[in-house]
């Protein structure tokens, strides 16, 4: 029997085209998840700038008692916009395979310009008594297997009720002394957890509950 | 990141290598690959018509037969009667020089086959099923490979001929794709299948390895791969055209598929000692245990889809339960973020959708270069075809190949 010919250099060469094209191909993948870890990380900037704007705003108002609630309205509004825009983009960003080594920080980053902003929110909403809800929602990553559906829930609701509820979603895992301030302050131990108007509520909350205990 | 997406990687690596091994022997044969040999020495050649209830199809094939660009007097046919119970044998009487052969009892394609061969005395053995037909120069195009005597068979290039339901117009660019994969396969010299639409062999090596399988269910596999473990050379030719009947409805082309699949796996079964073995070449070294490889990776991403879909629908009932059943929109953005999809099962990220795009773009590549050296003149205006080929196959091919495993597994009863 004739022996037959092995083309082993057909193997080789595909095999190293193949690895060209692959490693290409998680090369432009890392591009635009540079791509866009930057236009996070830009958005954050904006958001830093406009809650310091904010921040002075309401200074300047308590120390010459004047009255600027409606402009403070307006500008609190386009500032949650933007938070919850930029929320979106940090916790798809958290799923990529291949992250930013430095995302780490600008979560955290984040996640303290939110508290940040929680505070001025209880500010405003004390010195201009707002009856807008409050809701503090810690969520988590890992072991959370409500999250996903809570999560759902109330951005439905937020966007059926946009003037009536204010959600601050925090991830309750991350290592922050102010969040664990927070946390300490309602108690709070699992996933998902909801603080409505400084009330904790455990577990999961479907829509008609929601309804129950957030004032419309 | 999760197991579902390392896997997906992985396959789509492959099917990235596979496409590259592919292109390459494409790209470096470019010239062969189309170069058509002349034969030194005219052969004979007996055709073998099975039939078995061909009163449709028998008259077309035969005629086109006799009116083959060939010498009359190299030529012989011989239609085999396999028990027909319709007019098939009236009609194959009214043909002058053709030969009829009649079996009472019905036993199959491969017994047909065999009992028509003692009769054979030409070089070579042309097989045509009865509801083929064969272009004129049909003959004279595949000949001359033979002129190489390790040669055994030649496989012919099958186009469909009925494309008027969907099923015929996946199953046309398929037919066309085919033709250049088994001249690329013959190049790489691992054929493992000599199609019984126009698949010509040397009668001396049909007769020496004793004849076809009447147990297989693909005969015409079992013998190719015979031929291979045997040290014999099957090659392809790419133009010399026969028109063959696919089935026009699901439950047809279920019906063949899982025949050709199983018959498949059964081979490779039977088979066995081929793999891995680096005297039997590529087909051993290479293309047996991709094929199991690419196989098994095509019914795990299957799976992983119908798992996917099931947990997915459930997933949006429960959550939409949550919201009292109101109606809400999927919110669309268009910037770069559009490109996370989190679909719980798999949460497909940047990297893992580029590589897949790329993946597909290849296989597009690969599939077009198949039908443009078909050398179909209607091609723009049946882009379409192709467009419905490229959604619907490989959902439609790795279901197939899902059920033909799932049959084995459970040993459903094999049938023809």
């Amino acid at each position: 029997m004739v022996k037959k010919r092995i083309n082993w250099e057909v193997y080789i060469i595909a095999a190293v085209i193949t690895l060209i094209i692959f490693s290409l191909g998680i090369g432009l993948g890392y591009f635009i998840s540079n791509e866009k870890y930057s236009i996070i990380k830009n958005d954050l900037e904006e958001l830093k700038l406009q809650q310091k704007d904010i921040e002075l705003e309401l200074l300047l108002t308590n120390s010459m008692g004047e009255n600027s609630c409606n402009s403070l309205k307006y500008e609190i509004d386009k500032l949650a916009v933007l938070s919850s825009k930029l929320g979106d983009r940090v916790g798809m960003y958290d799923s990529e395979m291949i992250k930013n080594n430095d995302f780490y920080i600008l979560k955290k980053q984040y996640i303290l310009t939110l508290i940040e902003f929680w505070s001025y929110w209880e500010l405003f909403k004390k010195n201009c008594n707002s009856s807008v809800n409050t809701v503090l929602y810690f969520y988590a990553i890992k072991n959370c297997n409500d999250c996903q559906a809570q999560g759902f829930v109330l951005s439905f609701l937020k966007d059926k009720y946009p003037d009536r509820i204010m959600v601050f979603a925090l991830d309750k895992d991350e290592d922050l002394y102010s969040l664990n301030l927070l946390k300490n302050m309602y108690n709070v131990t699992q996933a998902p957890t909801l603080v409505i108007n400084n009330k904790k509520y455990e577990g999961m909350k479907d829509m008609n509950q929601l309804k129950e205990l957030l004032v419309l | 990141m999760e197991i579902t997406e390392i896997f997906f990687l992985a396959f789509n690596m492959l099917a990235i290598y596979l496409s590259m091994i592919w292109l390459v022997v494409y790209l470096s044969n470019r010239k062969n690959l189309f170069r058509v040999p002349v034969a030194k020495k005219i052969p004979s050649v007996t055709f073998l018509v099975p039939a078995f209830n061909e009163e449709k199809n028998i008259e077309n094939c035969l005629n086109h037969l006799l009116n083959l660009d060939y010498p009359k007097n190299k030529m012989k046919i011989i239609v085999i009667n396999d028990g027909s119970t319709d007019r098939t044998v009236e009609i194959v009487k009214k043909f002058k020089g053709v030969i009829l052969l009649n079996k009472k009892i019905r036993g199959g394609k491969a017994d047909a086959l065999n009992y028509a061969i003692k009769f054979v005395d030409t070089d070579l053995i042309a097989c045509m099923d009865a509801d083929s037909f064969a272009a004129e120069n049909y003959l004279k195009r595949i000949v001359g490979y033979f002129n190489d005597n390790g040669v055994s068979a030649i496989t012919s290039a099958i186009k469909v001929k009925n494309l008027n339901t969907i099923y015929g117009k996946i199953q046309w660019v398929e037919y066309l794709v085919s033709i250049v994969f088994r001249k690329l396969f013959a190049v790489l010299d691992c054929q493992f299948v000599v199609p019984g639409a126009g698949g010509i062999y040397r009668t001396s090596v049909i007769k020496e390895i004793g004849g076809f399988d009447p147990k297989s269910l693909t005969e015409d596999m079992e013998i190719a791969l015979r031929m291979q473990s045997r040290g014999y050379k099957i090659e392809s030719s790419l133009d010399s055209y026969v028109y063959t009947e696919c089935p026009t409805n699901f439950k047809g082309l279920f019906k063949q598929r899982m025949r050709w699949y199983r018959g498949y796996l059964e081979n490779f079964k039977k088979y066995f000692y081929l793999f891995l073995n680096p005297k039997y070449g590529n087909l051993g070294m290479f293309f047996m245990p991709m094929t199991i490889v690419w196989i098994g990776g095509i019914t795990i991403m299957i799976l992983i889809q119908i798992w996917n879909y099931i947990y997915q629908a459930s997933n949006s009932l429960m959550m939409w339960n949550l919201i009292n059943n109101a109606l809400t929109w999927p919110k669309i953005s268009f910037d770069i973020f559009v490109f996370n999809i989190d679909s719980l099962v798999m949460s497909v990220t940047t990297t893992t959708i580029v590589v897949g795009l790329i993946s597909l773009a290849i296989g597009l590549i690969l599939s077009w270069i198949g039908i443009k050296s078909a050398g179909i003149e209607k091609i723009k205006r049946r882009r379409i075809f192709y467009a419905i080929y490229f959604i619907i196959y490989p959902i439609l091919f790795s279901f197939f190949w899902l059920c033909a495993i799932i049959m084995d597994i459970l040993r459903v009863r094999k049938k023809w």
